[in-house]
């Protein structure tokens, strides 16, 4: 029975222009979003690639300068090779399905110049030069398409999946077969949206074929998600057209639902946290460095004799370093150490905040979906915050080793300069990744096996008792 | 006379259906909402901002002593003024930089762009009264309208109206001003609260030009949802049945207020990729050393530009070396390499300013399928928060750097005298240095950019219209010939 219902639906969709036009938009949209997404990736990661090659190649050179002058090969000027001028390139690269959900990456800054002359508020490298017009929408990327587009194709062709034949009047010969109403109904979803879905995964085994090597476990990951949240769907529409009579009224239904979940929900639950858990202004921590900046020029001679005086052993250079290395360091150094404050009660209010989302994210399978999708990409914002925490982490390091050459005025040996710790982000890894998303996905799971629950007939909240 | 009788018929119903009143309250609720969230925004952005230009003036104040060339480059920040219908429609204020650094020698990017700490959840959609407006709103009209044409169709009552002699061009006038009472009744309580909420409650920076900026927001989401009930009408009076009307009507929203906005975004981009941030900042370092060849310039031989000016200022000062002319090479150089720069930012800047253009040309291309985008760029235009009214911003900060840089220059020069290099100018004078206090621009000085967007508004609110008046005058006729 079930065979010939199958055949009977693929007979259906051959037959419905709509049909064809839906799934034709599915093919084109899915499959343009993953090159669009692969686009940005390659240009994106080039871009990367050549400033870490731009900072290395110019450490080179400091430090061929520097061999030289160790050797005795060159005679030194106070500005050669002076571990003021040492920098690495900290780089925050696309998450391993970065292409696949850009979402935040494209706004975030991604390179920062770990060096003694810059200071946490320069330390990242210039950004912000797109344009912000089209910044405001976002990227038409796989998984806006999973997680907006694709509810929205299902219900555009599932959700006259009975009502028509009551219309037309055919519902009762088709019940006058074995068949039950919920079977007829289960049989037609899962051949549409098993179509409509095989069309979208297509262009997800695509996207993750595309990803850089290693990436196959995110793509499993990825693609559970996926299938969790295509399936909640199919079962919140399975619900729905089971118990409403009329094809406009399940269609009114499913569209309110689909607003309610990608609109409205998120709007409410990212307005509420912005309410509630206000990060601190930009712009204050602004003013906190300026104000450290200014206090630390006016106090560097101060400083600066302190320092020697409780470390006399550094007073020995061979050459005087120009003044304003000196000046920029101690200055770099206590706005670090005066902004500590504001940067720490922004790292703690986003946790409170992204910990209340945690929570909110559970009003709606779409915030779910993509919390997760992103957090499997390597786009979400956590992964930006961490980068600048490792980036800034790094520059604290890098001062503390360079302080004592820098305050004294001396020159870092070759063998010391191999010794600085650098700057190697620090990613998540899978098992991680997995560890948080593995609860709001058993929440799609959950919610599924509730709709089958519902939709059996034997509950007395079955649309089909 | 009958189309008279028809619009208070559709009147009646809607009174009686009660869709309208729920519809109203709940479109009033959500506006409500938003705009308390809008308001709440720009008031705390603007006192953020207003405290931040207070630090920073204090902090310049408060730096002692210093060379003025030093000065330069602590410098000054400029914040940007988050004007009153930011709350309203927020447009692209969240995604632009706030902040600019007048520093010297380079003309900075504005930064802290709000939109970096709002999290993941924003990208979804911001909720805001414009949002509302052009999203929420057209569904609102659909539900309204669907079943114009349809229902009468379905109910047969429409063949009835025909058999009495009412001629199709009555019923559609009757349908149109029915539709016209409905569309007013929903957006006058609508507008009225945005009217309050700007000119009551609102914390932003003033716009002096506020009344014709409201006007127009009300005049285009007027036509916008004109269109939008055209449509509806017309697709209504080609459906045989409410549900085709419904499921038509829905899939053109969709298409049209959700995916081809967002399509549009990206096919912009994808056309004209965003510039590489590390290449654009290079690029203008790149102005920056081409003056001085390498910066700090210290025992490095002059570059070409260099020798020029100095053959300039000994021409100037009529002596043969720079050590016998009254006042200091140094500090003349630095205001000149300013000078010689600047022509070189503004051509930059302005490149990127046609990147942006040929993107938004390629966004604005897709209007014909969507005028949500038109919609878009006009709201944010008229509430100031766009990127041409971000730009106005960045040019004048840009015009203020200038100023300031050109004064500490000037302090240099005539102070400076043979050791400008240590010369360091006294407390008082950073007080003489000039305070930015530009606002935002008036609508007039966009106006020619936001005319082929209104244009295409009126075509399609026109083209909707003739859609409509055919599509009825089919289904009356249709009617008649059964």
């Amino acid at each position: 029975m079930t065979g010939a219902l199958v055949k009977l639906e693929l007979l259906r969709l051959r037959r419905s222009r709509a049909a064809w036009a839906i799934l034709a938009f599915a093919l084109f949209a899915s499959f343009y979003s993953v090159w669009s997404g692969v686009s940005w990736r390659e240009s994106h990661s080039a871009s990367l690639v050549a400033y870490q090659a731009e900072i290395e190649s110019k450490m080179d050179v400091w430090l061929e300068t520097l061999a030289a002058i160790e050797s005795g090969e060159r005679f030194a000027t106070p500005f050669d090779a002076r571990p003021s001028q040492v920098e690495f390139a900290a780089t925050h690269p696309v998450g391993p399905l970065g292409h696949l959900a850009v979402g935040s990456a494209e706004l975030l800054p991604a390179r920062a110049n770990i060096g003694p002359l810059k200071h946490q508020n320069l330390m990242v490298e210039r950004y912000g030069f797109e344009n912000p017009t089209t910044l405001t929408l976002g990227r038409f990327d796989l998984a806006f398409l999973i997680v907006v587009v694709l509810p929205l194709l299902m219900i555009a062709l599932s959700f006259d999946v009975i009502a028509a034949d009551r219309s037309r009047g055919t519902i009762n010969l088709l019940l006058a077969s074995r068949a039950s109403k919920q079977r007829v109904i289960a049989t037609r979803l899962l051949v549409r949206n098993g179509i409509l879905g095989g069309i979208v995964a297509l262009a997800v085994v695509f996207g993750i074929a595309m990803a850089p090597e290693g990436a196959a476990a995110f793509g499993l990951l990825w693609s559970l998600v996926f299938l969790a949240y295509s399936l909640f769907w199919i079962g919140l529409i399975y619900l729905v057209v089971g118990r409403t009579s009329r094809s406009e009224t399940s269609a009114a239904v499913l569209v309110s639902l689909w607003a309610l979940f990608t609109f409205a929900a998120p709007a409410l639950a990212n307005s509420a946290g912005e309410a509630l858990y206000p990060l601190p202004s930009n712009l204050d921590y602004l003013s906190d460095a300026r104000v450290a900046q200014n206090d630390a020029w006016k106090r560097r001679p101060e400083l600066t004799a302190k320092y020697l005086s409780d470390h006399p052993e550094l007073v020995a250079n061979e050459m005087e370093a120009p003044e304003f290395a000196h000046a920029y360091f101690l200055a770099n150094v206590m706005e670090i150490e005066s902004t500590a404050p504001i940067v720490a009660a922004f790292e703690d209010s986003h946790a409170r905040r992204s910990a209340f989302v945690d929570k909110l994210q559970f009003t709606s399978p779409a915030i779910v979906a993509q919390r997760a999708l992103f957090r499997i990409a390597g786009s979400d914002f956590d992964r930006t915050l961490s980068f600048l925490t490792q980036a800034r982490a790094a520059l604290t390091n890098l001062n503390d080793e360079l302080r004592p050459v820098i305050l004294a005025s001396n020159r870092v040996s070759t063998e010391d300069f191999a010794a600085l710790s650098g700057f190697e982000f620090e990613s998540n890894s899978p098992a991680t990744v997995f560890g948080q998303i593995s609860i709001p996905v058993a929440f799609l799971v959950a919610c599924l096996c509730l709709f089958v629950a519902l939709g059996r007939p034997g509950n007395r909240y079955s649309p089909f008792a | 006379m009958k189309a008279r009788v028809i619009a208070a018929k559709e009147a009646l119903v809607a009174r009686r259906g009660k869709r309208l009143w729920a519809l109203s309250l709940g479109v009033i609720a959500v506006m409500v909402a938003s705009m308390a969230i809008g308001l709440n925004r720009t008031a705390t952005f603007e006192a953020e901002r207003a405290a931040a230009a207070e630090s920073d003036k204090a902090v310049w104040l408060d730096q002692g002593i210093r060379n003025p060339h030093k000065a330069a480059h602590f410098s000054r920040y400029v914040f940007k003024p988050i004007p009153t219908l930011a709350s309203f429609d927020p447009g692209a204020i969240d995604f632009a930089g706030i902040a600019v650094w007048m520093e010297a020698h380079i003309q900075n990017p504005s930064r802290f762009r709000r939109a970096e700490s709002t999290g993941d959840l924003s990208r979804f959609v911001g909720l805001s009264p414009a949002w509302v407006l052009q999203v929420i709103m057209p569904l609102v009209v659909i539900l309204l309208l669907f079943g114009a044409y349809a229902g009468e169709r379905e109910d047969g009552t429409l063949r009835q109206v025909m058999s009495y002699g009412v001629s199709p061009g009555a019923v559609f006038r009757g349908k149109l001003r029915g539709a016209s009472s409905a569309l007013l009744k929903l957006l006058l309580p609508v507008f009225a609260l945005i009217a309050v909420a700007v000119f009551v409650f609102d914390g932003g920076y003033p716009q002096e030009d506020l009344p014709v900026r409201l006007a127009g927001i009300v005049g285009i989401y007027g036509i916008y949802l004109f269109a939008f009930a055209m449509l509806t009408i017309g697709v209504s009076a080609l459906s045989p049945s409410r549900r085709s009307a419904a499921i038509s009507l829905l899939a053109i929203w969709c298409l049209v207020t959700v995916l081809l906005p967002r399509f549009a975004n990206d096919a912009a981009v994808t056309a004209t990729p965003q510039p590489d941030s590390y290449q654009t900042w290079k690029d203008l370092e790149e102005i920056k050393a081409e003056y001085w060849g390498v910066i700090p310039a210290f025992g490095i031989p002059l570059t070409d530009i260099r020798k020029r000016e100095m053959a300039r200022f000994l021409e100037k000062f009529q002596v043969a070396n720079v050590e016998d002319a009254p006042v200091p090479w140094s500090a003349w150089e630095l205001q000149a390499s300013e000078e010689y720069s600047d022509p070189l930012y503004d051509a930059y800047y302005a490149g990127l300013n046609d990147l942006y253009g040929r993107q938004e040309a390629t966004r604005f291309r897709l209007t014909a399928l969507s005028p949500t985008i038109s919609v878009m760029a006009l709201s944010s235009g008229l509430s100031g928060s766009d990127r041409l009214h971000h730009y106005d911003f960045v040019k004048s900060a840009e015009g203020h750097r200038r100023v300031v840089i050109r004064q500490l220059n000037e302090d240099l020069i005539q102070h400076g005298g043979a050791d400008a290099l240590n010369y360091e100018s006294p407390t008082s004078f950073w007080g003489e240095v000039a305070d930015y206090h530009a606002g935002p621009p008036p609508l007039t000085s966009f106006t020619g950019s936001y005319l082929p967007y209104l244009l295409v508004m009126v075509l399609w609110a026109g083209g909707a219209f003739l859609f409509a008046r055919w599509a009825a005058f089919r289904a009356a006729n249709m009617e008649t010939a059964v």
